[in-house]
């Protein structure tokens, strides 16, 4: 095989868990569907041996929240054509952006006795808060067919095919009894952006958010809904701000009313 | 000898294959290495700071979030901590449900260690995706054994990272019996890939090198554990739940952001994981493991950090039988149930401790949650933060055992020792409020 032709590719690792990482090698059948149609010259997860750019296609897990991860930052966009978010830490902040809102040398202190040992900004943010970003994959963590269309889409030089719609519709689609209408258990699937498949009403259990926002979100009425379940303003409260903290803070005074 | 027979450091900047991010600096005088640092760059994610005021029931699904290698560890002790709590007792097929989870996990998690991050180590690559140009059949063998473990995930899951079926008080659904036939005869295969993958492995030639541990796991009577037990050490501190935080010390060290753990009164390092398991619990296998375990000269305890591959894979083959047990069981169960009554969750004011087998060792996490079900503090201890010490020491002594010649020589020593013990850096990285700080 010419390997000249191929695209390159670098994956690389912010603040996260890894799962999103773990979710590539599950989606392609192991690598060696990936190392068939790409060159991999950064994935340190798996291989000893990196190469430098510039790069095809960069892949960046996880979030930003120290000042020496905002510097590779800089550097993986100046040496990346694309640039991919994968998962909900670099796309939204993730869920230790949950640390914005609340006093974030509290936060060292809790863990660290010497805080001042530690690289740690205040906030932690999406990739596309500091350098511009080509496309962002959703989910905690992403649906493996999401990803590989994703990639193969950048391959072929096509926009990847991904709903943008709800999880509520992919419900409707799996013929799933809703939930929060027949139960009354309170279900963010409405707001939440689709593509985990709508598992959890599936599994008996409310969407609890990992995707994030749906692009078209009514958050006051699915909140007002919500709360007819029985449920309080700040357990609301908290159910909305957990995997992709920022999308639905904004509206944190909606469901307090 | 290549090094001159002054001080100087040489630095491995990004420990590969191996989940998250770690740098190595090594001292050296001389030919000889003075000292190690394991220095751990992982972001700190802050977990146990933005779990304080949540409710005690997101505990199992923030912090599966610490780690997408083993989620079902965290979700499995922070459910258990919380249950132990509010004095909940789930049903018996929801523990079952969680037991089949855990043994999913373990084979993905130790069949991609064997097969992706530690194989190409004993056969010359520098990845599993040059390997597989030259062992193809070995590693579709390996990948179609991940995918059994997924495939558990998945159906009891609903995905295989971050499954969302398991909550406080039990599971959201059972599987169906439809589900469980299927399983069933998926893990009938994988107990014979399993039985393959340990035979492949105790093929390879591993560096004579031995080193003796302090060993901390888990047990139970007369079975290996996975999800619970009594903590015990080869040692003579008696260790309970309760005790587990003031036996164990953890630290913060000024190179790392995980801290460090060790235990007893002279604050020594120790070991969790495979090695650990086996070396407590191996005689519990079940009869067709232990004869492999004799066939292919598997020393027990195994001491030798590079046959941890053989122990790993000897586990994996425990997680498919035992897999295939509780499939059996469930169908049985599920078919005559009359259904299950899932527990009421009474908000209680107390501590709670869950701990269980993680793919890399005890998990412990502890919790206080006040009268409306608030968390109000958490510790959580992963295995590598357990074990960090103990790599420290193991990479101090290989590489004073094993004379590389030149540095890049070194370099490469010290990620093989390293890579042996599977490290999670992603896990390492948060945790525990510290008693005392050594600098």
């Amino acid at each position: 095989m010419d390997s000249k032709k191929k695209l390159t590719l670098a994956v690389w690792k912010f603040a996260s868990c890894d799962g999103c990482q773990l979710s590539l090698v599950d989606c392609t059948e192991g690598l060696t569907e990936l190392a068939d149609a790409l060159e991999i010259l950064v994935f340190p997860e798996i291989s000893s041996h990196s190469e430098s750019g510039p790069y095809d296609i960069s892949i960046v897990e996880g979030s930003i929240s120290t000042e020496a991860d905002r510097v590779l930052i800089q550097e993986v966009r100046r040496q990346s054509h694309w640039l991919i978010t994968i998962g909900a830490c670099a796309t939204t902040g993730g869920i230790q952006a949950l640390r914005n809102y609340r006093d974030s040398s509290e936060c060292l202190r809790t863990i660290y006795a010497e805080p001042s040992y530690i690289d740690s900004l205040s906030k932690s943010s999406p990739i596309s808060e500091e350098v511009s970003v080509d496309y962002a994959l959703r989910g905690c963590p992403v649906h493996p067919a999401q990803l590989s269309e994703v990639i193969a889409a950048f391959l072929k030089g096509r926009k990847p095919r991904i709903s943008s719609s709800s999880v509520c519709i992919e419900c409707k689609t799996r013929n799933t009894t809703c939930l929060l209408v027949s139960d009354k258990i309170p279900c963010l699937g409405p707001i939440t952006h689709a593509g985990c498949g709508a598992i959890c009403p599936a599994f008996n259990r409310g969407c609890f958010g990992c995707y994030g926002s749906a692009e078209t979100a009514n958050i006051r009425s699915l909140s007002s809904k919500i709360i007819e379940c029985g449920v309080s303003p700040d357990q609301l409260s908290r159910l909305l701000h957990s995997f992709n903290p920022p999308d639905w803070f904004a509206d944190e005074e909606v469901a307090d009313e | 000898m290549n090094r001159e027979p002054s001080i100087k450091t040489v630095t491995v900047d990004y420990v590969t294959r191996v989940e998250g991010k770690a740098a190595l600096s090594l001292t050296c005088s001389g030919e000889t290495i003075t000292d190690v640092q394991l220095r751990i760059f992982e972001p700190p994610r802050l977990f146990e700071s933005i779990l304080k005021g949540r409710s005690w029931t997101e505990a199992p699904d923030m912090t599966a979030r610490i780690c997408g290698i083993c989620p079902v560890a965290y979700q499995i002790s922070a459910a258990q901590a919380m249950e132990n709590l509010a004095k909940i007792t789930i049903p018996k097929q929801s523990q079952s449900v969680r037991r089949l989870l855990m043994c999913g996990e373990w084979i993905v998690s130790h069949t991609i260690h064997i097969y992706l991050l530690h194989a190409p180590d004993f056969l010359g690559f520098a990845n599993a995706i040059e390997m597989a140009k030259h062992y193809p059949e070995q590693m579709k063998r390996g990948l179609a054994l991940k995918e059994v473990g997924n495939e558990i995930l998945t159906t009891l899951g609903g995905r295989s990272v971050h499954p969302v079926n398991l909550i406080v008080g039990g599971v959201c659904r059972l599987p169906s019996n439809k589900e469980l036939t299927k399983l069933k005869h998926r893990l009938k295969s994988a107990v014979d890939l399993a039985r393959e993958t340990l035979s492949w492995v105790s093929s390879f030639s591993f560096p004579d090198f031995t080193e003796e541990y302090i060993f901390v796991s888990l047990s139970r009577p007369k079975s290996y554990p996975l999800t619970d037990g009594n903590l015990v050490t080869n040692r003579e501190w008696v260790l309970d739940e309760r005790s587990f935080g003031s036996v164990i010390l953890e630290e913060q060290l000024s190179y790392s952001t995980a801290l460090a753990s060790t235990i007893g009164p002279s604050h020594e390092r120790y070991l969790t994981g495979p090695m650990a398991r086996f070396a407590l619990n191996g005689q519990f296998l079940p009869e067709s493991i232990l004869t492999a375990i004799e066939e292919n000269s598997i020393p027990q305890p195994c001491c030798n950090p590079f046959r941890s591959i053989q122990v790993r894979a000897l586990e994996v083959w425990f997680a498919c039988s035992e897999a295939l047990l509780i499939v059996e069981e469930l169908r049985r169960e599920i078919q005559n149930r009359n259904g299950e009554k899932f527990p009421e969750l009474q908000t209680r004011a107390g501590t709670g401790i869950g701990i269980t087998e993680a793919p890399r060792g005890v998990l412990f996490q502890q919790y206080d949650v006040d009268e409306d079900g608030i968390i109000t503090n958490c510790s959580i201890i992963p295995p590598t933060a357990q074990n960090q010490k103990q790599i420290e020491k193991s990479i101090l002594y290989f590489l004073n055992h094993s004379k590389c010649g030149n540095d890049e020589e070194l370099r490469e020593c010290a990620e093989k020792i390293i890579r042996s013990f599977d490290p999670c850096i992603s896990c390492a990285t948060h945790f525990l409020s510290l008693e005392v700080q050594r600098l």
